[in-house]
């Protein structure tokens, strides 16, 4: 294995890691905000995981389509739901 | 000669650096560390722009104590006491996403610079532009990063628990959602006729004919509005009304935290006019008069023709900001969706009917 090639299987490691953690933390979070940016982190490191597979486009649009739009507008939908000042 | 000593300074680099030595990876860390301190150079240089301008529109003097006449040491002044001040973190804040927020305002400002090309130098024809890397699809790259630093806006907003924050919070979206379709589509127009995602492509594609801006006046015009939106300046930005929301998201904030989300602000409102002028105003080219001879100061003549250009629009968008008031956050999103909305369309039809010719 060369120098390259065990610095990409530890940055997929790192991705893997926080990928799966963000997916866990969506669904157990008390909080729906918190989902929603948990969320938006798992989109973020899914799009890593395409540009270091070397499909740049494809990362770069997951980020343009699924955090600039989809996540916002769930930001937005979540935003309109009321939550308990102070909590 | 000047080939040969070129020939040997890149056989040394090749060298060191091993294979490949312009995409090299240290090479590209050392010119993206380069590029980000001269970012904060230029943010710093936007500040200090903006108050004497500003107070140029308003007849005062503006800041003339430190620093000489004309108070070029205001903005280190400025720096140490927003760096010595207490970091006050209220009871109710929602800790990691308020502490998150300003970080990634930043880190969205700062990843855009990498893309972009700071001019470029001219050797026997070929154009090597100034940037940090060059890809196939850096516009897009600089769309998906900037809409990065809206979600660090609404987590400022959200994360204060405060009344004022989250409408500030409320109204960046709405905005955001009327204004980025017209600007993507006036963006996407340029791209259908330059047949290029890339950057370079494009304002290359602006030196041998004319400017975008003269091509295509209306999706000039739409876009112009649609970028002072998204920098968030007056008169767009009810994100942080002073006069009705305190200070918007940026209520809860104080010390280096408010100084970060400023400074994400203005690198913002720099890079916006990077990009105003890469794609519109033809970058580095002027027009009827392309720099090809081999004499290596006149190679560095663009990157000047880029940085006045780059001047020139920063002061236009100041000017904008001191002379008109700020409108209410229904009418940015009705002429978002009813006004800027249509005219990218009919934009992008005539960039289509355009792209059919181009070039002449």
């Amino acid at each position: 294995m060369t120098l390259g090639e065990s610095f990409e299987m530890i940055v997929f490691a790192v991705l893997a890691v926080v990928l799966i953690f963000t997916a866990i933390m969506v669904i157990t979070s008390k909080e729906i905000v918190h989902s929603a940016l948990y969320l938006l982190g798992a989109f973020a490191a899914v799009a890593m995981l395409y540009i270091l597979s070397n499909a740049a486009f494809v990362g770069i649009v997951q980020i343009f389509v699924y955090i600039g739009a989809i996540g916002i507008l769930i930001i937005f939908a979540v935003m309109l739901t009321t939550r308990e000042v102070g909590g | 000669m000047l080939e040969e000593q070129m020939d040997i300074l890149l056989g040394i680099l090749y060298a060191i650096l091993g294979n490949d030595y312009w995409w090299g990876p240290w090479i590209r860390g050392v010119l993206g560390l380069c590029a980000m301190g001269g970012m904060m150079v230029a943010a710093m240089f936007a500040v200090w722009l903006e108050r004497k301008y500003a107070s140029d529109i308003q007849s005062r003097i503006g800041p003339n104590r430190v620093g000489g006449r004309f108070g070029l040491l205001q903005l280190i002044a400025d720096a140490i006491k927003l760096f010595t001040k207490e970091d006050i973190k209220p009871d109710k804040v929602d800790g990691p996403v308020w502490v998150a927020a300003p970080v990634l305002m930043f880190g969205s400002a700062l990843m855009m610079i990498i893309a972009i090309p700071f001019g470029a130098f001219i050797f026997n024809g070929t154009v090597y532009p100034l940037a940090v890397t060059q890809f196939d699809i850096s516009i897009l790259y600089l769309e998906a990063v900037s809409a990065i630093g809206i979600i660090g806006i609404f987590m400022a907003g959200w994360g204060s628990n405060n009344k004022f924050a989250v409408i500030a919070a409320f109204r960046n979206i709405a905005r955001m959602i009327g204004y980025e379709v017209a600007l993507g589509l006036t963006i996407i127009s340029v791209v259908i006729v330059t047949g290029s995602l890339n950057i370079v492509d494009i304002v290359n594609a602006q030196s041998t004919v004319v400017w975008f801006a003269f091509v295509m006046p209306l999706g000039f015009v739409v876009f112009g509005v649609a970028l002072i939106a998204d920098m968030g300046r007056v008169p767009f930005d009810q994100n942080e009304a002073e006069e009705e929301l305190i200070a918007g998201w940026g209520t809860e904030y104080s010390g280096m935290r408010f100084g970060l989300a400023y400074f994400a602000e203005y690198i913002h409102m720099v890079l916006g006019s990077c990009i105003a002028v890469l794609i519109f105003l033809g970058g580095w080219n002027i027009p009827g008069f392309i720099v090809d001879l081999n004499i290596p100061l006149l190679g560095l003549l663009p990157v000047a023709v880029f940085l006045a250009k780059w001047v020139l629009v920063m002061m236009f968008v100041i000017m904008i900001r001191w002379a008109l008031p700020r409108i209410r956050i229904d009418q940015i999103t009705s002429i978002g969706w009813k006004v800027l909305l249509p005219l990218a369309m009919v934009n992008l039809v005539w960039s289509v009917m355009l792209g059919l010719v181009w070039p002449w």
